[in-house]
């Protein structure tokens, strides 16, 4: 049985993974701070970006991500192209969001963004605050009974405090703010 | 729905034919009814509410006696006085002059900006207006329509604009201005072609927060099933038609497989699923979504299902933007290019239509039903419509590839309680409803039979489609029992390719529910981790009174080949038993 069913588990060390698919290409460029959400594992894309798509007038409908060459974007995550590797000469536009580090998602192959929250569990309030001080956050949102919601200054701030949070030893749990799809109007 | 990229897209597509043909223009529809019977012009169109076979604004007429049965609950007063709807979503437009009356007060949150006015700036229709309409326009007033719940109270949270965890949370009751909600509509989800991870602390947070507004009594939170049966986002869904089943499944987002929401399904005005109605194990009831609400002499296109009538009610107001407005097309006699004769000041639509109509028209029962007994609990109200909705389109026809089973239609339970995945319980009944809420005695505190998992040991190949008896299955035995509310189940296996898996729970009892179905739009794996296709949380609610005693087989088979085992295990799965 995999490590869904560990209630409260810590996030364990990830295992080394096997060799890579082809043609996965966002995989394949994986190279940062390694996560893991429920049951699946997550890895730092760094040569990766999102790229919001802006409204341009009669082209509202067009995107950034449309426009920049094809070859770059690799997956879009709602409203944001995915693109990796260095920004082309060619694609006009927006730049990276700031608001999110890419991710990808080590079972399915697909993009997600990380945000720069993290959710913390059994905790009180006071033990949210202190921790989120002593990781150099704020609480944003405090959830009875026992969770809260820490902002930091960025995706990667978010990622080092994990670490901090997790070797105190106060939570039960700790997990970063990972954006797999936006919900939409039905 | 109507302001989905889906929808969105397949406007576009209806109105380029239109173009092409040449065969855009005006036209008259038949003599209406007549408007000064009920003080609200639009509301002898309103099908939903009252269905006679009257006209409703598209070239089809809805199925006479197809509608939520309100029968005399609004002449009785039991309009939804006193009860406060949470409207999150895109926005609403708080000035609307058939919601400003049921509007609070300083009541909604932008998100956005944390102002109290979610209106929209955008000269696009806003899909929440239109979610609002359908649950509280105002009644008797002398202008548009009515509300499922003409007197309830508003607020917006306008979440769409703003996402992210701790804006849903504050939307979902955690914000001061949330904490008086008795009713949450969610008219929105996520089209993904995979099922994203769910950890159980998150699980047990969102459940806590679910079961703690209301003063503890748990909020009212109805979600828009979704509207993939045919396609949804960028998924390939051509197996999907081909055979006949739901492109999407309710099980693709874990978040809204729990006790504490529930999903609703859309029925169209003929009484059948809506065309688009994305069905699950997970649905509780259906509510009324329609189809498209055009009318031929207005606009043509190959699509049938768009001259059926679709839900008439509020849009942004005024001819410079919203759904109905003067840069729009002609849709209906409603829905012009501009101002049409009932709409003149364009603040209406008939063409809103998707599981976003069908989830407010239920928030609107339930807001009926907590009018006259405000001591529901949030099981209660559940579990009074799951046991008084309608079993329509019955008995249904199942589906069968090669011999194997792959929709079910009805299937009756042990307990007598009729379930199926495109419908859940069936159809809202509102008088029905209305009438068990008056005298219903609270159910005994929930028991949670929580999570018990198989085996490290208990692996198995996972079986072609020849399978025979529990070739395919892994066992659990459930020693306590409870009367069944909801079950829930986790799995893992090694399979890359899930559209190609049927995942089967089967109970003590013997009644099976079919949790995932081959031919869906699920992606292929691709993350190069030998992790395969999992779920952290799926639920199911075909086994409601059933007894949880006993042993419960979950069975994974691949339909990809006439005999023999795949490649891929079956590594193991867990339970969680609620009820009472």
């Amino acid at each position: 049985m995999k490590s869904f069913i560990a209630l409260f588990a810590a996030v364990a060390a990830l295992n080394a993974l096997p060799a890579l698919g082809a043609g996965n290409a966002l995989t394949r460029a994986a190279d940062g701070a390694e996560f893991q959400i429920g049951s699946t594992p997550y890895r730092v894309v760094s040569s990766a970006r999102a790229v919001k798509a802006e409204p341009t007038g009669k082209n509202a409908d067009r995107s950034v991500a449309a426009r920049a060459p094809a070859e770059q974007t690799v997956g879009n995550v709602g409203p944001y192209a995915i693109q990796l590797g260095a920004p082309s000469n060619t694609a006009r536009g927006a730049p990276a969001s700031p608001d999110y580090l890419v991710v990808v998602n080590r079972r399915s192959g697909k993009p997600a963004l990380l945000t720069s929250k993290l959710k913390i569990y059994g905790v009180d309030a006071d033990t949210a605050a202190s921790l989120a001080a002593s990781s150099g956050g704020a609480t944003v949102l405090v959830v009875p009974p026992a969770a809260a919601i820490l902002d930091y200054a960025s995706p990667a701030a978010a990622l080092a405090a994990m670490s901090i949070i997790r070797d105190s030893k106060r939570v039960s749990h700790v997990e970063p703010e990972v954006i797999s799809a936006f919900a939409t109007p039905r | 729905m109507r302001c989905s990229a889906t929808l969105a897209g397949r406007r576009t597509l209806l109105l380029g034919a239109c173009l092409a043909l040449g065969s855009c223009g005006g036209g008259s529809s038949e003599a209406p009814p007549d408007p000064n019977l009920s003080g609200d012009p639009l509301f002898a169109y309103q099908w939903h509410l009252h269905n006679t076979g009257q006209d409703a604004f598209a070239s089809n007429r809805p199925t006479a006696g197809v509608d939520l049965n309100l029968a005399t609950l609004h002449q009785d007063n039991v309009r939804g006085a006193g009860i406060e709807v949470a409207v999150i979503d895109s926005g609403l437009d708080i000035r609307h002059e058939d919601l400003l009356q049921n509007v609070v007060p300083q009541g909604s949150l932008n998100l956005f900006d944390q102002s109290d006015d979610p209106t929209p700036v955008s000269a696009l229709g806003d899909h929440g207006t239109s979610v609002a309409g359908l649950i509280a326009a105002r009644g008797w007033n002398g202008v548009g329509g009515r509300g499922v719940a003409p007197e309830a109270q508003l607020r917006g949270f306008n979440y769409l604009e703003a996402q992210g965890v701790s804006n849903y949370l504050n939307a979902m009751g955690l914000h001061a201005k949330a904490r008086q909600v008795q009713v949450f509509n969610m008219s929105f989800g996520m089209d993904i072609d995979e099922i994203p991870p769910l950890s159980r602390s998150e699980q047990l947070m969102m459940d806590a927060l679910y079961a703690s507004t209301r003063n503890g009594k748990g909020g009212i939170y109805l979600q828009s099933s979704g509207n993939g049966f045919g396609a949804f986002a960028e998924s390939d869904c051509s197996s999907a038609q081909l055979y006949g089943v739901g492109c999407q499944n309710t099980a693709f987002s874990p978040e809204g497989n729990t006790l504490g929401l529930m999903q609703v399904a859309a029925v169209n005005a003929d009484g059948k699923r809506s065309s688009y109605s994305t069905p699950g194990s997970a649905v509780l009831v259906s509510g009324f979504g329609g189809e498209y609400g055009l009318h031929r002499d207005y606009i043509t296109t190959s699509s049938p299902p768009a001259y059926y009538p679709a839900m008439i009610t509020t849009d942004l107001s005024g001819c410079d933007r919203g759904y109905h407005r003067t840069l729009g097309r002609s849709l209906n006699p409603l829905d012009l290019a501009g101002p049409s004769p009932l709409d003149t000041a364009c603040n209406y639509t008939a063409s809103f239509n998707g599981t976003s109509s069908a989830a407010p028209t239920v928030s609107g029962v339930a807001a009926l039903m907590l009018q006259v007994n405000p001591n529901l609990s949030q099981r209660d109200l559940r579990y009074i419509l799951a046991t008084t909705s309608r079993a329509i389109d019955f008995p249904g026809k199942p589906l069968d590839y090669e011999g194997t089973r792959i929709d079910d239609a009805w299937v009756i339970n042990k307990a007598g309680r009729p379930f199926n995945n495109w419908y859940g319980f069936g159809l809202v009944d509102a008088q029905a409803a209305v009438a068990a809420a008056r005298k219903f005695v609270a159910l005994p505190p929930l028991k949670i039979l929580d999570w018990q998992q198989t085996d490290d040991a208990d692996v198995l190949p996972i079986p072609y489609r020849d399978t025979v008896s529990t070739s395919g299955s892994l066992s659990l035995e459930v020693k306590d029992n409870v009367k069944i509310e909801q079950v829930q189940v986790a799995f893992s296996t090694t399979n890359q390719e899930p559209s190609k898996l049927r995942v089967k729970l089967t109970s003590p009892s013997g009644t099976q529910s079919i949790l995932i179905w081959p031919f869906s739009g699920l992606a292929d794996l691709a993350g190069g981790a030998d992790e395969g296709f999992s779920s952290d949380r799926i639920s199911s609610n075909a086994f409601l009174d059933e007894d949880s005693q006993g042993n419960w087989e979950l069975e994974i088979l691949d339909i990809s080949q006439a005999a023999g085992v795949s490649p891929a295990l079956f590594e193991g799965w867990a339970l969680r038993i609620l009820g009472r």
